[in-house]
């Protein structure tokens, strides 16, 4: 067995991997002897050593996290300020090795061969990247890998970075060049890192594990032809991979030399928000060229230069190919974090140009027949973004579901900016969780967006009261709304208590809800708070 | 000369063109309406092309009632001046949330941004649902709507529709809350009398809807309501 021979094609390139784990709480600031986690999507994405020693892990829910360890302070994920605060390492290490490469904020991966020789072997120029980044990010938790291929130093970096809380230098993991060396390293380690490093998905790898694949050596172990007979195109990828091949897409390619988008700016620009704008253009314009051939970019190079000739090179890379979109919140994170850079430019940017570095052949992206992705998806995310750009992103909200016993509560409104429009699975997953207590259908169609306070009275003419036990000290008779004439109730039902958040001090809120209609026939939701009425909603 | 007689040829081309062309029917120019509204559309379904006006009382549930068969079908909807929408309502009555987009005005929006706004908006969703229409000239309007048609879009106007002219206007008669008592119950659903007037209809069209029904959906109340009527006269002869 230990002659397997290599089914992949060429060997892959020898690549140096940055990787910093946690990165989004060391760009948020967080001290490492403080809990800390940033929560996307109510899970833990990030957390600090100190969260990570109390039990804290990736995955966990909110809930989870703070019964685990109740000090732990969470703060909301901002994908802006991860790629923004990673612009100061990856400036860092600028400094001694060109071309580098960004999949996302936290990661960075780099060709050696060259730095290599001139720093004096892989060992002392990875110990010197290191060594920079440590000393450009403060609380920074980091590690390098080096070996063949992208997912093999990944696999590296990741050992790498683990040590990394025990000693205050990690030692970077070297992994020798060639097959063997490779499959030895990769062969005992479980399939599940296919998954984590490699975006194979979740049910391939469950798979796996139930057909008795659970090392990487077994599923290399397999003949390729069988393994694309019985698991298609995902399984051929998994496979090469864990065979220590190029984890590239099999048909990528560079692409021919005058490719290439420019945008030159005769009058310098000083501010992000225009640059942005254009490069939405010049996104939009690469897409279209790259469209015509049937091609999807899966490596750009973004360039800007100021006028005194400083300059922000940086490689970007998405294995599933870059959007516009894609490409435009890059090009953000790269400019805001280099306008923002200590001592700032000094002068405006007059020129910004996009070259492909790879494009590999567009097949992912089928319009829909039944569902999926469609034509009107396509003209409606465009029409966002041309909304955007009129009336600003702050402005422009989709549906995202939150969950809670109030009708305002159940859904909530998200900026644009920080969901993605034509990808609603995520902010859509309705959990219908237990929420006891919430009314039941139908629910009304208006609701305040900031409650109408009212003044309730009983046929007497007193103002009714609810008290802690949840009795009304009359039947409502009239409701009369900001001064407004009193109109009569015609029928009501309530009160609803609710006692929300009774062991938070600050969200803790206890009432009790009706629902009236007036004698012209409007239907109202009414709360009653703090002896204060509400209207909350309009049954419109 | 030749320049001459390819300049004719052209105009000659260019009128074949109009003449070839394939016409389109208003009729293939639909989009989906709900099955119980039916009725209210001159074609069975929304014009593309067309504005549509909700007034009344429940204004904002009529509105979402007209757009729920497109909705539902794959269209995008998109909302600017409406920021007490309910989503949980929306969702009930069957509004594809995945395909619904919010804009939030900023107040000090002038007539050519809000023109802008929309005209964006139109060239991009299928369902544009407005409300707080200002006060803009009579010429945006208009070229507003030229928009309107050659995009193919709808536009449904929440409330006062200002300077433009609708093609279809449904107002609310007679709504009806039931399942509400003297300090017992909740509400149930709510009995309308839809009544649609236009250009293109001769006389006014009206059906009954429970709006929203028990699930908070759009339900049929013409036969129901006959079918109660039935039962509940025959109950009072047993007892008399």
């Amino acid at each position: 067995m230990s002659a397997r021979p290599v089914a992949y094609g060429d060997a892959p390139p020898r690549l140096a991997v940055l990787w910093c784990p946690d990165w989004s709480v060391v760009a948020a600031g967080a001290s490492p002897l403080e809990p800390v986690a940033v929560l996307y999507a109510n899970r833990v994405v990030a957390r600090t050593p100190a969260a990570a020693t109390a039990g804290v892990r990736q995955g966990h829910r909110r809930r989870e996290a703070q019964r685990i360890c109740p000090s732990l302070r969470l703060i909301d994920h901002d994908p802006a300020r991860d790629g923004r605060e990673f612009e100061a390492a990856v400036r860092s290490v600028a400094q001694m090795v060109p071309r580098l490469e960004t999949t996302e904020p936290g990661s960075l991966t780099f060709l050696t061969r060259g730095p290599s020789r001139y720093f004096g072997g892989e060992l002392a120029m990875a110990q010197r990247v290191l060594r920079l980044v440590i000393d450009a990010v403060p609380n920074v938790v980091t590690g390098i890998g080096i070996a063949d291929g992208r997912f093999t130093a990944g696999v590296a970096a990741r050992q790498s970075a683990g040590q990394h809380a025990a000693v205050p230098v990690p030692v970077p993991v070297i992994i020798g060049s060639g097959p063997n060396d490779t499959r030895a390293f990769l062969d005992p380690l479980s399939v599940s890192t296919l998954a984590d490093i490699a975006a194979v998905s979740g049910d391939l790898i469950d798979l796996f594990r139930r057909l008795g694949v659970r090392r990487l050596g077994d599923l290399a172990a397999l003949p390729a032809a069988d393994v694309l007979a019985r698991f298609g195109r995902p399984g051929v990828f998994a496979h090469r991979i864990a065979c220590g091949g190029d984890d590239r897409a099999a048909d990528a390619v560079a692409p021919s030399p005058e490719l290439v988008v420019i945008q030159a700016f005769e009058d310098p620009v000083h501010l992000l928000d225009p640059l942005v704008f254009a490069a939405k253009q010049l996104a939009q314009q690469l897409h279209d060229l790259l469209v015509a051939n049937g091609r999807v970019c899966t490596r750009l190079s973004v360039v800007a230069e100021t006028e005194h000739g400083e300059r922000s090179e940086h490689l970007w890379c998405r294995p599933n190919g870059l959007s516009v979109a894609a490409i435009v919140e890059r090009v953000r994170w790269q400019f805001d974090g280099w306008i923002q850079q200590p001592g700032g430019l000094s002068g405006g940017i007059v020129l910004m140009r996009f070259t492909p570095d790879e494009v590999c052949s567009d097949d992912g992206s089928q319009l829909g027949f039944w569902g999926g992705r469609t034509e009107a998806d396509e003209w409606a995310a465009r029409a966002v973004a041309r909304v955007a750009g009129l009336v600003g992103e702050q402005q422009v909200f989709v549906p995202a579901w939150r969950g809670g016993r109030q009708p305002g509560d159940a859904y909530t409104w998200v900026c644009i900016d920080t969901a993605d429009v034509t990808e609603p699975t995520e902010r859509l997953a309705v959990v219908e969780a237990p929420w006891p207590g919430h009314l039941p259908a139908p629910s009304p169609a208006t609701v305040m967006a900031e409650s109408v306070p009212a003044e309730v009275f009983d046929a007497a003419g007193h103002v009714v009261r609810v008290n802690g036990r949840g009795v009304l000290s009359a039947a409502p008779h009239t409701v009369s709304v900001r001064g407004r004439p009193a109109e009569t109730i015609a029928a009501w039902a309530g009160p609803w208590p609710i006692d929300e958040r009774w062991w938070d001090s600050r969200q803790h809120r206890r009432m009790a809800r009706f629902q009236f209609t007036t004698s012209s026939g409007e239907a109202l939701l009414v709360v009653v708070e703090q002896q204060q009425w509400w209207i909350t909603a309009v049954y419109s | 000369m030749e320049r001459d007689s390819s300049q004719a040829r052209h105009e000659q081309l260019a009128q074949l063109v109009t003449t070839v062309a394939p016409v389109s029917f208003a009729r293939d120019r639909l989009l989906p309406v709900h099955a119980v509204l039916k009725p209210l559309f001159p074609d069975a379904g929304l014009t593309r092309g067309s504005i549509i006006g909700c007034s009344g009382a429940a204004a904002m549930s009529v509105a979402l009632a007209a757009v729920v068969g497109a909705s539902a079908a794959g269209s995008w909807l998109a909302v600017a001046g409406l920021p007490g929408l309910g989503l949980r309502a929306a969702s009930e009555v069957g509004i594809a949330l995945e395909r619904l987009v919010m804009v939030a005005e900023p107040p000090q929006l002038g007539e050519t941004a809000w023109a802008n706004m929309v005209a964006a908006l139109i060239d991009g969703f299928d369902l544009v649902a407005l409300a707080g229409v200002p006060q803009i000239r009579a010429g945006t309007a208009r070229r507003l709507q030229a928009r309107l048609q050659a995009r193919g879009a709808v536009l449904i106007v929440v409330g006062d529709s200002g300077q433009f002219s609708c093609d279809l206007d449904i107002s609310v008669q007679h709504p009806t809350w039931q399942g509400l008592g003297d300090g017992s119950g909740r509400l149930a659903r709510r009995r309308l009398t839809l009544v649609a007037s236009g250009r293109r209809l001769g006389r006014e069209r009206r059906t009954e809807v429970w709006l929203p029904g028990a699930d908070g959906g759009i339900e049929s109340a013409s036969d129901v309501a006959l079918q109660s009527v039935a039962l509940q006269s025959v109950a009072l002869k047993q007892v008399g």
